[in-house]
Protein backbone atom coordinates (compact mmCIF):
# COMPACT_ATOMS: atom_id res chain seq x y z
CA UNK A 1 0.00 0.00 0.00
CA UNK A 2 1.03 3.75 -0.27
CA UNK A 3 2.81 5.46 3.13
CA UNK A 4 -0.28 8.14 2.12
CA UNK A 5 -2.83 5.15 2.92
CA UNK A 6 -1.12 3.33 5.36
CA UNK A 7 -0.51 6.98 7.51
CA UNK A 8 -4.25 7.37 6.69
CA UNK A 9 -5.42 3.76 8.55
CA UNK A 10 -3.49 4.75 11.25
CA UNK A 11 -4.81 8.16 12.10
CA UNK A 12 -8.06 6.38 11.54
CA UNK A 13 -7.55 3.54 14.28
CA UNK A 14 -5.53 5.95 16.62
CA UNK A 15 -9.28 8.44 16.66
CA UNK A 16 -10.63 7.57 19.85
CA UNK A 17 -14.44 6.37 20.27
CA UNK A 18 -17.01 7.37 22.60
CA UNK A 19 -17.27 3.78 23.89
CA UNK A 20 -15.31 1.53 21.82
CA UNK A 21 -11.80 0.52 23.42
CA UNK A 22 -10.53 0.34 19.29
CA UNK A 23 -11.46 0.84 15.94
CA UNK A 24 -11.44 -0.86 13.46
CA UNK A 25 -11.50 -0.39 9.23
CA UNK A 26 -11.58 -2.01 6.06
CA UNK A 27 -9.12 -1.99 3.40
CA UNK A 28 -10.10 -2.77 0.02
CA UNK A 29 -7.36 -4.06 -2.64
CA UNK A 30 -6.99 -5.35 -6.27
CA UNK A 31 -5.06 -8.22 -6.62
CA UNK A 32 -2.60 -9.65 -9.40
CA UNK A 33 -0.58 -12.90 -9.79
CA UNK A 34 2.82 -13.40 -9.12
CA UNK A 35 5.62 -15.31 -11.55
CA UNK A 36 6.61 -17.63 -9.57
CA UNK A 37 3.15 -18.37 -8.03
CA UNK A 38 1.13 -16.60 -5.10
CA UNK A 39 -0.57 -13.39 -5.45
CA UNK A 40 -0.42 -9.70 -4.17
CA UNK A 41 -2.43 -7.72 -2.81
CA UNK A 42 -2.49 -4.04 -4.07
CA UNK A 43 -4.63 -1.63 -1.52
CA UNK A 44 -6.63 0.67 -2.58
CA UNK A 45 -8.61 2.53 -0.33
CA UNK A 46 -8.97 2.35 3.75
CA UNK A 47 -12.95 2.45 4.60
CA UNK A 48 -13.54 4.48 7.52
CA UNK A 49 -16.22 2.68 10.06
CA UNK A 50 -18.39 5.68 11.29
CA UNK A 51 -18.95 5.96 14.81
CA UNK A 52 -22.57 5.22 14.82
CA UNK A 53 -21.82 2.14 13.39
CA UNK A 54 -19.93 0.85 16.55
CA UNK A 55 -22.32 -1.32 19.32
CA UNK A 56 -21.18 -1.49 22.95
CA UNK A 57 -19.73 -4.37 24.00
CA UNK A 58 -18.51 -5.68 27.20
CA UNK A 59 -16.36 -8.70 26.10
CA UNK A 60 -15.16 -6.86 22.57
CA UNK A 61 -12.65 -3.97 22.42
CA UNK A 62 -14.56 -3.01 19.46
CA UNK A 63 -17.87 -4.30 17.88
CA UNK A 64 -19.16 -3.43 14.83
CA UNK A 65 -22.68 -3.21 14.15
CA UNK A 66 -24.38 -4.47 10.71
CA UNK A 67 -24.50 -1.24 9.15
CA UNK A 68 -20.75 -1.37 8.83
CA UNK A 69 -20.52 -4.77 7.42
CA UNK A 70 -23.65 -3.64 4.92
CA UNK A 71 -21.66 -0.61 3.62
CA UNK A 72 -18.26 -2.18 3.08
CA UNK A 73 -20.22 -5.52 1.29
CA UNK A 74 -22.16 -3.03 -0.87
CA UNK A 75 -18.85 -1.62 -1.66
CA UNK A 76 -17.13 -4.74 -2.29
CA UNK A 77 -19.76 -5.84 -4.45
CA UNK A 78 -19.95 -2.62 -6.51
CA UNK A 79 -16.20 -2.38 -7.12
CA UNK A 80 -15.39 -6.03 -7.65
CA UNK A 81 -12.38 -5.72 -4.62
CA UNK A 82 -10.65 -7.77 -2.21
CA UNK A 83 -12.16 -7.06 1.56
CA UNK A 84 -9.74 -7.00 4.52
CA UNK A 85 -11.02 -6.46 8.17
CA UNK A 86 -8.26 -4.13 9.94
CA UNK A 87 -7.87 -3.38 13.37
CA UNK A 88 -4.40 -2.39 15.82
CA UNK A 89 -2.99 -3.72 18.59
CA UNK A 90 -1.38 -0.97 21.01
CA UNK A 91 1.91 -2.11 21.09
CA UNK A 92 5.32 -1.88 19.06
CA UNK A 93 6.77 -5.35 17.06
CA UNK A 94 4.76 -8.23 15.48
CA UNK A 95 1.59 -8.21 16.38
CA UNK A 96 -0.42 -11.30 16.32
CA UNK A 97 -4.11 -12.76 16.22
CA UNK A 98 -6.25 -13.45 19.20
CA UNK A 99 -7.97 -15.78 20.03
CA UNK A 100 -11.10 -13.95 19.57
CA UNK A 101 -9.43 -12.08 16.37
CA UNK A 102 -9.85 -15.80 14.86
CA UNK A 103 -12.45 -16.57 15.71
CA UNK A 104 -14.66 -13.11 15.07
CA UNK A 105 -13.01 -13.46 11.61
CA UNK A 106 -14.31 -16.57 11.15
CA UNK A 107 -17.46 -14.79 10.80
CA UNK A 108 -17.32 -12.06 9.34
CA UNK A 109 -14.88 -12.96 6.15
CA UNK A 110 -17.41 -15.76 4.83
CA UNK A 111 -19.59 -12.67 4.52
CA UNK A 112 -17.04 -10.69 2.21
CA UNK A 113 -17.27 -13.64 -0.70
CA UNK A 114 -20.68 -13.41 -0.74
CA UNK A 115 -20.56 -10.01 -2.34
CA UNK A 116 -17.24 -11.19 -4.44
CA UNK A 117 -16.91 -15.09 -4.45
CA UNK A 118 -13.55 -15.02 -6.98
CA UNK A 119 -11.19 -12.29 -5.00
CA UNK A 120 -9.57 -13.39 -1.54
CA UNK A 121 -10.45 -11.95 1.52
CA UNK A 122 -9.26 -11.34 5.02
CA UNK A 123 -7.76 -9.45 7.71
CA UNK A 124 -5.03 -8.00 9.02
CA UNK A 125 -3.30 -6.77 12.47
CA UNK A 126 -1.44 -3.80 12.81
CA UNK A 127 0.91 -2.74 15.96
CA UNK A 128 2.46 0.67 16.07
CA UNK A 129 5.12 -0.29 13.68
CA UNK A 130 4.46 -3.66 12.10
CA UNK A 131 1.55 -5.93 10.84
CA UNK A 132 0.46 -9.26 10.48
CA UNK A 133 -2.49 -10.61 7.93
CA UNK A 134 -4.45 -13.74 7.30
CA UNK A 135 -5.76 -14.33 4.06
CA UNK A 136 -8.86 -16.68 2.42
CA UNK A 137 -7.95 -17.50 -0.75
CA UNK A 138 -11.23 -18.83 -1.15
CA UNK A 139 -14.95 -19.67 0.61
CA UNK A 140 -13.35 -23.21 1.02
CA UNK A 141 -10.41 -23.76 3.26
CA UNK A 142 -8.33 -22.90 5.81
CA UNK A 143 -6.68 -18.79 5.86
CA UNK A 144 -3.23 -18.45 5.34
CA UNK A 145 -0.78 -16.38 6.70
CA UNK A 146 0.25 -13.06 4.58
CA UNK A 147 3.98 -13.35 4.10
CA UNK A 148 4.74 -9.65 4.39
CA UNK A 149 3.38 -5.92 3.25
CA UNK A 150 5.43 -3.09 1.79
CA UNK A 151 4.77 0.50 2.67
CA UNK A 152 5.30 2.37 -0.62
CA UNK A 153 6.60 5.97 -0.11
CA UNK A 154 10.00 8.61 -0.14
CA UNK A 155 10.70 5.48 2.55
CA UNK A 156 9.61 1.65 1.66
CA UNK A 157 9.22 0.04 4.62
CA UNK A 158 8.97 -4.10 4.00
CA UNK A 159 7.48 -5.71 6.99
CA UNK A 160 8.00 -9.52 6.68
CA UNK A 161 6.30 -12.50 8.59
CA UNK A 162 9.33 -13.91 10.32
CA UNK A 163 7.18 -16.60 11.67
CA UNK A 164 6.96 -18.43 8.25
CA UNK A 165 10.80 -18.25 8.03
CA UNK B 1 -13.53 9.52 -25.39
CA UNK B 2 -16.28 7.68 -23.79
CA UNK B 3 -17.79 4.78 -25.64
CA UNK B 4 -21.34 4.91 -25.17
CA UNK B 5 -23.76 2.08 -24.78
CA UNK B 6 -24.70 2.00 -28.13
CA UNK B 7 -21.43 1.71 -29.79
CA UNK B 8 -19.99 -0.95 -27.76
CA UNK B 9 -23.09 -2.64 -28.61
CA UNK B 10 -22.65 -2.56 -32.38
CA UNK B 11 -19.34 -4.73 -31.54
CA UNK B 12 -21.03 -7.46 -30.02
CA UNK B 13 -21.21 -9.66 -33.40
CA UNK B 14 -17.40 -9.38 -33.46
CA UNK B 15 -16.25 -10.90 -30.58
CA UNK B 16 -17.70 -12.61 -26.90
CA UNK B 17 -18.50 -10.26 -23.78
CA UNK B 18 -17.49 -7.03 -25.04
CA UNK B 19 -16.74 -4.43 -22.81
CA UNK B 20 -15.02 -0.85 -21.83
CA UNK B 21 -11.94 -0.88 -19.99
CA UNK B 22 -9.70 1.79 -18.94
CA UNK B 23 -5.91 1.64 -18.23
CA UNK B 24 -4.76 5.21 -16.73
CA UNK B 25 -7.69 7.44 -17.75
CA UNK B 26 -7.57 5.66 -22.01
CA UNK B 27 -10.55 4.06 -22.79
CA UNK B 28 -10.23 0.62 -24.69
CA UNK B 29 -13.04 -2.17 -26.11
CA UNK B 30 -11.92 -5.43 -24.68
CA UNK B 31 -12.96 -8.27 -27.25
CA UNK B 32 -12.29 -11.46 -26.26
CA UNK B 33 -12.83 -14.49 -28.71
CA UNK B 34 -12.12 -11.96 -31.45
CA UNK B 35 -12.28 -13.44 -35.21
CA UNK B 36 -9.46 -12.06 -36.92
CA UNK B 37 -9.67 -14.00 -40.87
CA UNK B 38 -5.93 -14.34 -41.63
CA UNK B 39 -5.62 -15.66 -45.69
CA UNK B 40 -8.73 -17.43 -45.62
CA UNK B 41 -8.51 -19.13 -42.49
CA UNK B 42 -10.65 -17.93 -39.42
CA UNK B 43 -8.28 -17.43 -35.86
CA UNK B 44 -9.50 -16.80 -32.62
CA UNK B 45 -7.50 -14.39 -30.62
CA UNK B 46 -8.44 -11.72 -27.68
CA UNK B 47 -8.76 -8.04 -29.23
CA UNK B 48 -8.25 -4.76 -27.49
CA UNK B 49 -9.48 -2.26 -29.43
CA UNK B 50 -8.40 2.07 -28.90
CA UNK B 51 -10.72 4.30 -30.33
CA UNK B 52 -8.70 6.92 -29.74
CA UNK B 53 -4.99 8.55 -30.35
CA UNK B 54 -2.47 6.15 -28.37
CA UNK B 55 0.93 6.19 -29.63
CA UNK B 56 1.19 8.80 -32.18
CA UNK B 57 -1.83 6.15 -33.65
CA UNK B 58 -5.17 8.01 -34.57
CA UNK B 59 -6.57 4.53 -33.23
CA UNK B 60 -4.86 1.08 -32.52
CA UNK B 61 -6.05 -2.05 -32.38
CA UNK B 62 -4.00 -5.00 -30.27
CA UNK B 63 -4.08 -8.56 -29.90
CA UNK B 64 -3.38 -10.94 -28.05
CA UNK B 65 -0.65 -13.32 -30.17
CA UNK B 66 1.18 -11.69 -32.88
CA UNK B 67 0.32 -13.21 -36.41
CA UNK B 68 3.02 -13.85 -38.47
CA UNK B 69 3.52 -13.03 -42.02
CA UNK B 70 1.08 -10.31 -41.22
CA UNK B 71 1.75 -6.96 -40.24
CA UNK B 72 4.90 -4.89 -39.98
CA UNK B 73 7.13 -3.67 -37.02
CA UNK B 74 5.08 -5.93 -34.43
CA UNK B 75 5.96 -5.14 -30.72
CA UNK B 76 4.42 -5.69 -27.47
CA UNK B 77 3.11 -3.38 -24.97
CA UNK B 78 1.76 -4.07 -21.87
CA UNK B 79 -1.92 -2.54 -21.20
CA UNK B 80 -4.03 -3.57 -18.48
CA UNK B 81 -0.92 -5.35 -16.59
CA UNK B 82 -0.52 -7.96 -19.65
CA UNK B 83 0.97 -8.56 -22.79
CA UNK B 84 -1.01 -7.02 -26.58
CA UNK B 85 0.90 -6.97 -29.77
CA UNK B 86 0.17 -4.71 -32.06
CA UNK B 87 1.67 -3.84 -36.11
CA UNK B 88 2.23 -0.64 -37.56
CA UNK B 89 -0.71 0.01 -39.44
CA UNK B 90 -1.88 3.52 -39.40
CA UNK B 91 -4.66 5.98 -40.41
CA UNK B 92 -7.27 4.05 -38.98
CA UNK B 93 -9.62 7.53 -38.42
CA UNK B 94 -11.01 7.63 -34.86
CA UNK B 95 -14.37 9.53 -36.50
CA UNK B 96 -15.48 6.09 -37.64
CA UNK B 97 -18.07 3.84 -36.72
CA UNK B 98 -16.76 1.35 -34.00
CA UNK B 99 -17.43 -1.65 -36.45
CA UNK B 100 -15.85 0.11 -39.28
CA UNK B 101 -13.22 0.96 -36.71
CA UNK B 102 -11.99 -2.52 -36.82
CA UNK B 103 -12.80 -4.15 -39.45
CA UNK B 104 -10.31 -1.22 -40.80
CA UNK B 105 -7.71 -2.49 -38.47
CA UNK B 106 -8.43 -5.74 -39.47
CA UNK B 107 -7.32 -5.51 -42.85
CA UNK B 108 -4.35 -5.59 -41.54
CA UNK B 109 -4.52 -9.38 -41.30
CA UNK B 110 -6.37 -10.14 -44.38
CA UNK C 1 30.15 -17.84 0.49
CA UNK C 2 30.04 -14.08 2.22
CA UNK C 3 32.70 -11.51 1.54
CA UNK C 4 33.34 -10.27 4.90
CA UNK C 5 34.18 -6.38 5.26
CA UNK C 6 31.69 -5.66 2.18
CA UNK C 7 29.75 -3.75 4.35
CA UNK C 8 32.15 -2.05 6.64
CA UNK C 9 32.20 1.52 5.22
CA UNK C 10 28.90 1.59 4.62
CA UNK C 11 27.28 1.15 8.58
CA UNK C 12 26.27 4.64 8.30
CA UNK C 13 23.28 4.13 6.21
CA UNK C 14 21.90 2.62 9.46
CA UNK C 15 21.26 -0.68 11.66
CA UNK C 16 20.09 -3.33 9.07
CA UNK C 17 20.82 -1.54 6.52
CA UNK C 18 22.91 -4.60 4.61
CA UNK C 19 20.14 -6.49 5.19
CA UNK C 20 17.39 -4.53 4.20
CA UNK C 21 19.83 -4.30 0.93
CA UNK C 22 20.46 -7.95 0.52
CA UNK C 23 17.12 -8.52 0.44
CA UNK C 24 15.92 -6.38 -2.23
CA UNK C 25 15.13 -6.98 -5.07
CA UNK C 26 15.40 -4.62 -7.96
CA UNK C 27 14.87 -5.27 -11.69
CA UNK C 28 16.86 -2.70 -14.22
CA UNK C 29 15.79 -2.30 -18.20
CA UNK C 30 17.71 -2.11 -19.99
CA UNK C 31 21.80 -2.84 -20.09
CA UNK C 32 24.09 -0.61 -21.71
CA UNK C 33 24.60 2.86 -20.89
CA UNK C 34 22.61 4.05 -18.04
CA UNK C 35 21.48 0.43 -16.88
CA UNK C 36 25.01 -1.26 -16.43
CA UNK C 37 25.64 1.55 -14.68
CA UNK C 38 22.92 1.15 -12.11
CA UNK C 39 23.05 -2.78 -11.93
CA UNK C 40 27.22 -2.66 -11.24
CA UNK C 41 26.72 0.32 -8.60
CA UNK C 42 23.54 -2.02 -7.20
CA UNK C 43 25.67 -4.87 -6.91
CA UNK C 44 28.60 -2.92 -5.06
CA UNK C 45 26.21 -1.54 -2.57
CA UNK C 46 24.92 -4.93 -1.92
CA UNK C 47 22.08 -5.71 -3.38
CA UNK C 48 21.11 -9.11 -3.18
CA UNK C 49 18.19 -9.85 -5.70
CA UNK C 50 18.04 -8.91 -9.42
CA UNK C 51 16.35 -8.63 -12.72
CA UNK C 52 18.33 -7.81 -15.64
CA UNK C 53 15.99 -7.64 -18.61
CA UNK C 54 17.66 -6.58 -22.54
CA UNK C 55 17.22 -8.11 -25.78
CA UNK C 56 20.23 -6.44 -27.08
CA UNK C 57 23.57 -8.16 -27.72
CA UNK C 58 26.68 -6.48 -27.48
CA UNK C 59 28.11 -4.13 -30.66
CA UNK C 60 31.36 -2.07 -30.98
CA UNK C 61 29.14 1.34 -30.61
CA UNK C 62 28.61 0.13 -27.23
CA UNK C 63 32.06 -0.03 -25.89
CA UNK C 64 32.54 3.65 -24.99
CA UNK C 65 29.94 3.34 -22.30
CA UNK C 66 28.66 0.16 -21.69
CA UNK C 67 30.39 -1.13 -18.08
CA UNK C 68 31.52 -4.36 -17.94
CA UNK C 69 31.39 -4.68 -21.68
CA UNK C 70 34.69 -5.67 -23.69
CA UNK C 71 35.92 -5.67 -27.23
CA UNK C 72 35.39 -10.15 -26.99
CA UNK C 73 31.53 -9.47 -26.40
CA UNK C 74 31.58 -7.07 -29.46
CA UNK C 75 32.59 -9.85 -31.24
CA UNK C 76 31.12 -12.60 -30.19
CA UNK C 77 27.91 -10.35 -29.90
CA UNK C 78 27.12 -11.79 -25.96
CA UNK C 79 24.04 -10.64 -24.87
CA UNK C 80 24.15 -7.36 -22.81
CA UNK C 81 21.72 -9.44 -20.42
CA UNK C 82 24.69 -11.86 -19.75
CA UNK C 83 27.28 -9.31 -19.52
CA UNK C 84 25.91 -7.94 -16.49
CA UNK C 85 24.82 -10.94 -14.98
CA UNK C 86 28.71 -11.95 -15.45
CA UNK C 87 29.60 -8.13 -13.79
CA UNK C 88 26.82 -8.49 -10.75
CA UNK C 89 27.94 -11.61 -9.87
CA UNK C 90 31.77 -11.15 -9.77
CA UNK C 91 31.07 -7.97 -7.57
CA UNK C 92 28.66 -9.51 -5.44
CA UNK C 93 28.57 -13.52 -5.67
CA UNK C 94 25.73 -14.16 -3.10
CA UNK C 95 23.62 -12.18 -5.70
CA UNK C 96 20.53 -13.96 -7.35
CA UNK C 97 19.96 -12.68 -10.96
CA UNK C 98 17.36 -13.25 -13.02
CA UNK C 99 17.86 -12.78 -16.54
CA UNK C 100 16.14 -12.27 -19.58
CA UNK C 101 17.58 -11.38 -23.06
CA UNK C 102 13.77 -10.28 -24.24
CA UNK C 103 11.59 -7.66 -24.37
CA UNK C 104 10.19 -6.59 -20.71
CA UNK C 105 6.90 -6.72 -22.00
CA UNK C 106 7.42 -10.64 -22.56
CA UNK C 107 8.31 -10.76 -19.20
CA UNK C 108 6.88 -8.53 -17.16
CA UNK C 109 5.82 -10.83 -14.11
CA UNK C 110 9.49 -10.84 -12.95
CA UNK C 111 8.53 -7.16 -12.12
CA UNK C 112 5.84 -7.63 -9.85
CA UNK C 113 7.78 -8.61 -6.91
CA UNK C 114 10.95 -6.20 -6.92
CA UNK C 115 11.32 -3.35 -4.70
CA UNK C 116 11.90 -1.00 -7.20
CA UNK C 117 12.13 -1.24 -10.47
CA UNK C 118 15.28 0.74 -12.93
CA UNK C 119 13.98 1.79 -16.45
CA UNK C 120 17.21 2.64 -18.69
CA UNK C 121 15.32 2.59 -21.73
CA UNK C 122 15.54 5.34 -24.90
CA UNK C 123 12.44 6.28 -25.81
CA UNK C 124 9.73 8.52 -23.95
CA UNK C 125 6.81 5.52 -24.78
CA UNK C 126 9.34 3.08 -22.83
CA UNK C 127 9.27 5.35 -20.02
CA UNK C 128 5.61 5.80 -20.17
CA UNK C 129 4.96 2.04 -20.83
CA UNK C 130 7.28 1.06 -17.87
CA UNK C 131 5.87 3.81 -15.54
CA UNK C 132 2.10 2.49 -16.41
CA UNK C 133 2.60 -0.96 -14.98
CA UNK C 134 4.81 0.06 -12.06
CA UNK C 135 1.50 1.86 -10.83
CA UNK C 136 -0.58 -0.21 -11.60
CA UNK C 137 1.68 -3.07 -9.14
CA UNK C 138 2.32 -0.06 -6.69
CA UNK C 139 5.97 -0.41 -7.56
CA UNK C 140 8.56 2.42 -7.12
CA UNK C 141 10.08 3.16 -10.50
CA UNK C 142 13.17 5.53 -10.97
CA UNK C 143 14.16 6.26 -14.64
CA UNK C 144 17.43 7.37 -15.73
CA UNK C 145 18.42 8.85 -19.09
CA UNK C 146 20.20 11.27 -20.92
CA UNK C 147 20.49 13.14 -23.93
CA UNK C 148 23.31 14.50 -26.56
CA UNK C 149 21.76 16.90 -29.29
CA UNK C 150 23.13 18.83 -31.63
CA UNK C 151 22.99 23.23 -31.00
CA UNK C 152 24.17 26.23 -33.01
CA UNK C 153 27.57 26.17 -30.86
CA UNK C 154 27.99 22.76 -30.77
CA UNK C 155 26.44 19.96 -28.91
CA UNK C 156 24.12 20.36 -25.44
CA UNK C 157 24.32 16.95 -22.75
CA UNK C 158 21.36 16.68 -20.72
CA UNK C 159 19.86 13.94 -18.63
CA UNK C 160 17.56 13.59 -15.97
CA UNK C 161 16.64 10.78 -13.11
CA UNK C 162 13.40 10.74 -12.19
CA UNK C 163 11.19 8.88 -9.03
CA UNK C 164 7.91 7.83 -10.29
CA UNK C 165 6.33 6.44 -6.51
CA UNK C 166 2.87 5.23 -6.29
CA UNK C 167 0.96 7.97 -4.18
CA UNK C 168 3.22 10.94 -5.52
CA UNK C 169 3.44 12.77 -8.44
CA UNK C 170 3.77 10.96 -11.18
CA UNK C 171 6.40 11.35 -14.63
CA UNK C 172 3.06 13.55 -16.02
CA UNK C 173 2.81 15.50 -12.82
CA UNK C 174 6.33 16.08 -12.80
CA UNK C 175 6.09 17.82 -16.69
CA UNK C 176 8.48 14.96 -17.92
CA UNK C 177 5.94 13.08 -20.16
CA UNK C 178 3.20 14.36 -22.02
CA UNK C 179 1.23 11.96 -24.65
CA UNK C 180 2.28 14.95 -27.30
CA UNK C 181 6.01 13.86 -26.49
CA UNK C 182 5.02 9.93 -26.56
CA UNK C 183 3.27 11.34 -30.38
CA UNK C 184 5.92 13.30 -31.46
CA UNK C 185 8.12 10.64 -30.64
CA UNK C 186 6.43 8.24 -32.63
CA UNK C 187 5.97 9.88 -35.57
CA UNK C 188 9.43 10.37 -35.84
CA UNK C 189 10.59 6.78 -35.57
CA UNK C 190 13.28 6.01 -38.40
CA UNK C 191 14.37 9.50 -38.35
CA UNK C 192 16.41 9.39 -35.33
CA UNK C 193 19.15 7.53 -36.48
CA UNK C 194 22.22 6.36 -33.95
CA UNK C 195 22.09 9.03 -31.22
CA UNK C 196 25.15 10.19 -29.37
CA UNK C 197 25.98 8.58 -26.31
CA UNK C 198 28.70 8.65 -23.52
CA UNK C 199 29.83 7.19 -20.24
CA UNK C 200 30.07 10.24 -17.74
CA UNK C 201 26.68 11.44 -18.07
CA UNK C 202 25.90 7.72 -17.56
CA UNK C 203 28.18 7.48 -15.00
CA UNK C 204 26.78 10.50 -13.11
CA UNK C 205 23.12 9.97 -13.51
CA UNK C 206 22.81 6.76 -12.81
CA UNK C 207 25.04 7.22 -9.36
CA UNK C 208 22.94 9.82 -8.39
CA UNK C 209 19.73 7.37 -9.20
CA UNK C 210 21.38 4.19 -6.89
CA UNK C 211 21.66 7.11 -4.28
CA UNK C 212 18.16 8.00 -4.57
CA UNK C 213 17.53 4.12 -4.54
CA UNK C 214 19.28 4.03 -1.20
CA UNK C 215 17.78 7.07 0.61
CA UNK C 216 14.29 4.60 -0.07
CA UNK C 217 15.13 1.52 1.31
CA UNK C 218 17.86 2.77 4.40
CA UNK C 219 17.38 5.61 7.09
CA UNK C 220 20.77 7.30 6.73
CA UNK C 221 19.16 10.40 4.87
CA UNK C 222 16.25 11.88 5.91
CA UNK C 223 15.67 14.90 3.80
CA UNK C 224 12.76 14.93 1.64
CA UNK C 225 13.26 12.67 -1.66
CA UNK C 226 14.00 14.81 -4.93
CA UNK C 227 11.71 13.42 -7.02
CA UNK C 228 13.00 14.91 -10.44
CA UNK C 229 16.54 15.85 -11.15
CA UNK C 230 17.53 17.40 -14.27
CA UNK C 231 21.37 16.85 -15.47
CA UNK C 232 22.93 20.18 -17.11
CA UNK C 233 26.49 18.27 -18.80
CA UNK C 234 27.54 20.98 -20.00
CA UNK C 235 27.70 23.09 -16.80
CA UNK C 236 27.87 20.79 -15.47
CA UNK C 237 25.49 20.36 -12.91
CA UNK C 238 22.38 18.14 -11.26
CA UNK C 239 19.91 20.57 -10.16
CA UNK C 240 16.32 20.00 -8.81
CA UNK C 241 13.56 20.68 -10.95
CA UNK C 242 11.64 23.41 -10.94
CA UNK C 243 8.57 22.01 -11.72
CA UNK C 244 8.86 19.22 -9.45
CA UNK C 245 8.58 22.36 -6.58
CA UNK C 246 4.81 23.21 -8.20
CA UNK C 247 3.77 19.96 -7.84
CA UNK C 248 5.37 19.15 -4.03
CA UNK C 249 2.87 17.50 -1.98
CA UNK C 250 0.08 17.33 -4.78
CA UNK C 251 -1.82 14.05 -5.33
CA UNK C 252 -1.33 12.26 -8.86
CA UNK C 253 -5.02 11.90 -10.57
CA UNK C 254 -3.25 9.83 -13.50
CA UNK C 255 -3.46 6.88 -11.97
CA UNK C 256 -5.52 7.23 -8.98
CA UNK C 257 -8.38 4.90 -10.31
CA UNK C 258 -9.28 1.35 -8.84
CA UNK C 259 -9.49 0.21 -13.16
CA UNK C 260 -5.84 1.24 -12.79
CA UNK C 261 -5.00 -1.11 -9.64
CA UNK C 262 -3.72 -4.81 -10.42
CA UNK C 263 -4.92 -7.67 -13.01
CA UNK C 264 -8.01 -6.29 -15.11
CA UNK C 265 -8.25 -9.32 -17.30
Amino acid sequence: MTSELFEQLHDDLSRPHPFAFERVAFLSCKTAHLAGGGTVLLAHSAHVVADDDYEPSETMGALLGSAAFRKILQYGYAHCVSIFHVHRHDHQGLPEFSKVDVQESAKYVPDFFKVRPNQPHGAIVLSHDSATGLIWPSRIGKPEAIDGFVVVGARLLEIKNERRR
Amino acid sequence: MTVSAEALSSLRPFAREVRVVTDCGREYVLLPGLKVRVNGQVRVLDGLLCPSEVHGYRTRLFLSQQIDGKGQNWKPYVILGQTWHAPSWQNVDESLPLPQMLLAHLDAFA
Amino acid sequence: MSVEGRSARQSFLGEGSDRVLSSTRVAVIGLCGGGSHVAQQLAHVGVGNFVLIDGDRVEGSNLNRMVGSRPIHAREKTLKADVMKELVLAVNPDANTIVRATNWQDNHELLRDCTVVFGCVDSFLARDELERYCRRFLLPYVDVGMHVQEVPNGYSISGQVVVSVPGMPCMRCLGFLSDALVSAEVQRYGAAGSRPQVIWPNGVLASTAVGQFVQMVTPWREQELELYLEYDGNRPSLTRSRLADYVKGRKCNHFSSLDDLGDVL
